[in-house]
């Protein structure tokens, strides 16, 4: 492509290669990458973890992590080759071409610095619509008011930690666009937030993106997000472009194992069942330019076990967080079973209360009214000093993050040999239950810098089942996983449950995940239960109006009918109520009884339940879209 | 407000002022002799040592004699010098006054200077900059400063006669007189009490350049003055503050050692001539001034670090 030609692009990469130096040896980050976007398109960068999405957005912007550089290749972007900009000319390109939203606006915008100042420092010196400080201020609140912030006006003189983590991306979303940018690059902008919050922003986006046209480029492990987002599509895979074109067809019609791979480890809210992962090999001999025989490409159908006795009973849970009397407890009147052998999801969004129902579980939280129960015979103290060995022994937990629970200097050996010996179990070993979760003997002698994160997540697990317990609490295992990393773990705790009678309490935020695995789910929001029943109820036709809301929220690969929530519908107050129903402040279906009656427990079937005034009929999927105009 | 902030913070602040006047008044008992035996010297009769502790109330038991005078001192009286007869008040003040004026130079010039050096090191990570500034800190942070001042006395009024070597002005001197022989034992309290502000200050620089919101900044196209000033700085600075307030508390202490080493005629000074006399009064007093300095100073900090870090400003939920 000649440089008249890079001249109409927004984006023009050739035969990049990004590296740095291990010792003497050039690793690749990037290798041979040639992407080219025209003005107005959007172009999704889509990948497992590591294989060079950031990078190659970072380079976007002319930046590289401090011991990387450019091998080969060349990066116009805006008909600026980029690495040869210097000082002024690259702050200009950087304020005036191409902004960026980050990955986490809580820590990409400057704590000590108010809105307004984060935002008048963005735009153009040139700006003569910006010159003055009344003009800033006003430009500043339509920026705002454009990425629909709440209150404008008032928020510039917040400070970044005053607002919700939805709140923050918008305002980081507002700061890249205020240099009239044209090109915005957004590094995984929903990642890490609810799916409310997630359909609300890249509904934003969508309607941003077609009111000013400005070229993007969305880094996303999601293809729901991508699908949804994006004209283009580039696939990374261990920094090559393994396969790019327009979104549809790539993803109709993928022509690369590892895209076809990908699509096919996605869980779908639609469909049950555990989808196949990754087979790595099978991708590596067609790089090579073999074929070798997919191995299991079916979806996994689990089934929930019948008649098991309940290994934990929950009842009447409440824990209070307030010091001072008055102020609605955190978490209000939980029942909650979990059966041997049985899955059970707690789902809900951030701040409803799971993780502190499985720390009081756990006995690492004390309560203010309710009674637990193990085994259906041993009721179980407050806090673990005070239980028995036994019941620590039949309750063990599995933390969010498997990179901070296990301690880097630790083999995996050590990690895993300390329940067997706190225990003292006998007629085990570490091998044994390395095995347990499909990890060779080997991998004892390895440290957890050396083990990749489903590995890392594998050995919490071995850990967790290696002290013979009857039940799991599972808090978000598989949140930080790639999807097809994702799946194994799903299988692995399917085969678990079946095989050793354990109990699972799974803790997720992710709905699709929740199809896949549950057996039955209980949806929890701002501490109190708003329904629960076996998966296919919650995923039937009559739900909750909240259920109804995250269901919708939900952004499905090649489904187009994912509805934005309507304004302000995506914030979360900062507490429950004190009386009526929890939901009230943001239901559709709202009526004057539900601000000061709590809602009965009304059942739609023996496993089925939904407390809410509203009556059934209108909680039916096909009239509630009409009731409420959602839609 | 008050029963949030102030108030535990004012129990401690009491607490840590009694508790040091009982220290500093039981160690006192604890040496041999007493202000009449200094003040006789050792020749003096049993008798006359007798008559002198009787006069100066030292015949009464330590406890007596403590809850007295802090019953006094609760009233602002802090008693007469057991050696000059005189109200302790005016002296000590004139020494505080001494004291201050020096420590108040190197506090404003030695500690902006040393916030200044952290973040030109942390700017400048692994650089020459870096490299000379964290040796020079090193340097000051592993030297007493008694053998700091002894070389730049041999530096800068041996070898290069620029500044007297001790104060010559006399107990009585006036600050205009105490201007001249400054830099010496200014220069020895800043080189020792910079070197931690400046590790400080350059650790916090640099976990603040790698974090998320200046690497945002940055892509924003804004200068690097501006990057420095508004994003970094700010953020930079909290964490350094405590070590600040530490060690102006630990300015307290290096005084005694260089006011005496360049006779200059402070509280060190003071406390030290007061203790060779056993004169209770005058160092129960200094000990009072030293224990609320440290007290004030970490209040300060922290209404220094409230008012810098909005988080603390502006609690979440306030609207
Ligand atoms: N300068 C460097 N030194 C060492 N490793 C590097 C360097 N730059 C990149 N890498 C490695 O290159 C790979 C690609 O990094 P990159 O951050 O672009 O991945 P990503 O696709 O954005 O991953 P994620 O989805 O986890 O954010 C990673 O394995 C990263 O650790
Ligand atoms: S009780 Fe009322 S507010 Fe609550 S979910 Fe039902 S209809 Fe909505
Ligand atoms: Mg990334």
């Amino acid at each position: 492509m000649t440089a008249t030609q890079s001249e109409h692009l927004a984006i023009d990469i050739q035969n990049l290669d990004v590296a740095y130096m291990a010792g003497t040896r050039q690793v690749n980050v990037l290798q041979g990458v040639n992407l080219a976007l025209r003005p107005g398109e959007v172009l999704g960068l889509v990948g497992e973890s590591g294989s060079g999405k950031s990078t190659l957005a970072g380079i976007l912007l002319a930046s590289l992590r401090t011991s990387s550089f450019i091998a080969r290749g060349t990066v116009h972007v805006a008909g600026a080759d980029v690495f040869k900009l210097k000082g002024k000319g690259l702050r200009d390109f950087r304020a005036s071409q191409v902004a960026l939203v980050p990955q986490n606006a809580g820590a990409a915008l400057t704590p000590t610095m108010r809105i307004a100042d984060q935002l008048a420092e963005a735009f153009r010196s040139d700006d003569a619509s910006t010159a003055t400080r009344a003009a800033r201020r006003s430009r500043a609140i339509e920026l705002l008011r454009l990425v629909r912030l709440p209150n404008p006006a008032a928020a510039l003189d917040k400070y970044p930690h005053q607002f919700s983590g939805g709140q923050q991306q918008r305002i980081g979303i507002a700061m890249a666009l205020a240099a009239r940018p044209a090109i915005l690059v957004l590094d995984e902008p929903t990642t890490g937030l609810d799916v409310v919050t997630q359909a609300a922003i890249l509904d934003t986006l969508s309607r941003l993106h077609a009111e000013l046209g400005m070229a993007m480029v969305l880094v996303s492990h999601d293809l729901g997000v991508i699908d949804k987002m994006c004209t283009h599509v580039a696939v990374l895979r261990q920094g090559k472009v393994v396969e790019s074109g327009p979104t549809k067809d790539v993803l109709a019609h993928p022509s690369h194992p590892y895209t076809r791979g990908l699509l096919a480890s996605v869980p779908r809210i639609n469909a049950p069942g555990i989808p196949p992962s990754l087979d790595d090999a099978v991708i590596d001999a067609y790089e090579r330019g073999e074929t070798l025989p997919a191995a299991e490409s079916a979806v996994y159908e689990r089934t929930a076990p019948v008649g098991t006795p309940p290994v934990l009973t929950v009842r009447g849970l409440t824990v209070d967080y307030n010091r001072k009397p008055h102020g609605a407890p955190t978490v209000l009147d939980v029942d909650l079973d979990v059966h041997a052998g049985e899955i059970v999801a707690l789902v809900g969004e951030s701040g409803s209360g799971k993780s502190t129902i499985a720390n009081v579980i756990a006995g690492l939280q004390g309560t203010k009214a309710g009674v637990l129960t193990l085994d259906g015979e041993t009721e179980l103290a407050a806090t673990v000093p005070r239980r028995a060995k036994a019941v620590r022994r039949a309750i063990q937990i599995i933390f969010q993050n498997a990179d901070t629970s296990l301690n880097p200097r630790q083999t995996v050996r050590d990690a895993v040999n300390r329940p067997l010996r706190l225990f003292g179990i006998r007629g085990s070993s570490v091998e044994a239950a390395l095995a347990d979760v499909d990890l060779p003997g080997s991998f004892a002698q390895r440290l957890p810098g050396q083990l990749s994160g489903g590995q890392r997540q594998r050995v919490g697990i071995a850990r967790a089942v290696a002290a013979g317990p009857s039940l799991v609490l599972a808090d978000e295992i598989v949140s930080a996983l790639d999807v097809s990393v994702q799946s194994s773990i799903l299988r692995l705790m399917d085969r678990l449950a079946r095989e050793k009678d354990l109990g699972f309490l799974f803790i997720t935020h992710d709905l699709a995940v929740v199809r896949a695995i549950a057996d039955r789910v209980v949806v929890l929001y701002l501490g109190r239960i708003v329904e629960e029943g076996t998966v296919d109820e919650i995923f039937g036709s009559i739900s909750h109006p909240y259920t109804r809301l995250l269901l919708d929220a939900v952004i499905e690969l090649g489904d187009d009918h994912a509805s934005a929530p309507a304004p302000g519908q995506d914030e979360v107050p900062d507490g429950p109520p004190e009386q009526g129903c929890p939901f009230a402040s943001r239901c559709p279906l709202v009526m004057d009884v539900c601000r000061t009656v709590r809602p009965p427990v009304v059942p739609v079937s023996a496993t089925h339940s939904i407390r809410c005034h509203a009556p059934l009929n209108n909680l039916r999927l096909d009239l509630a879209e009409s009731a409420t105009g959602l839609v | 407000m008050f029963t949030r902030f102030v108030a535990p913070r004012l129990g401690w602040a009491i607490a840590t002022i009694v508790l040091s006047t009982v220290l500093v008044f039981s160690a006192m008992q604890a040496l041999p002799g007493d202000a009449a035996t200094q003040i006789l010297g050792q020749n003096a009769t049993p008798e006359a040592v007798a008559t002198l502790r009787r006069q100066l109330g030292l015949d009464q038991a330590p406890v007596a004699r403590f809850v007295t005078w802090l019953g006094h001192a609760l009233t602002g009286n802090f008693g007469t010098s057991l050696v000059s007869g005189q109200a302790v008040g005016p002296e000590v003040g004139r020494a505080l006054l001494n004291t201050s004026f020096l420590a108040g130079v190197t506090i404003l010039v030695g500690f902006s200077l040393a916030m200044v050096l952290g973040l030109v090191a942390g700017l400048f990570r692994d650089r020459w900059p870096d490299a000379l500034i964290s040796t020079v800190a090193l340097v000051g942070m592993s030297v007493p400063e008694f053998i700091v001042a002894t070389l730049l006395v041999l530096a800068f009024s041996i070898t290069i006669p620029l500044f007297p070597a001790v104060v010559v002005a006399g107990q009585n001197a006036t600050i205009g007189q105490l201007l001249p022989s400054m830099p010496l034992p200014a220069l020895s309290l800043m080189f020792v009490a910079a070197a931690y502000i400046i590790r400080m200050m350059r650790t916090s620089v640099i976990d603040v350049m790698e974090s998320d919101f200046v690497h945002t900044a940055r892509l924003k196209g804004i200068t690097t003055g501006r990057l420095v000033i508004r994003h970094v700085v700010p953020s930079a600075v909290l964490p350094t503050l405590n070590v600040v307030a530490m060690n102006i508390a630990w300015l307290i202490g290096g005084v005694v050692v260089v006011e005496s080493i360049f006779n200059y005629p402070g509280m060190g000074s003071l406390m030290i001539r007061s203790v060779q006399s056993r004169d209770l009064p005058t160092i129960l007093l200094i000990t009072v001034i030293g224990a609320v300095t440290f007290v004030a100073c970490n209040l300060l900090a922290d209404l220094a670090a409230t008012f810098l870090n909005p988080r603390l400003r502006y609690p979440r939920n306030s609207k």
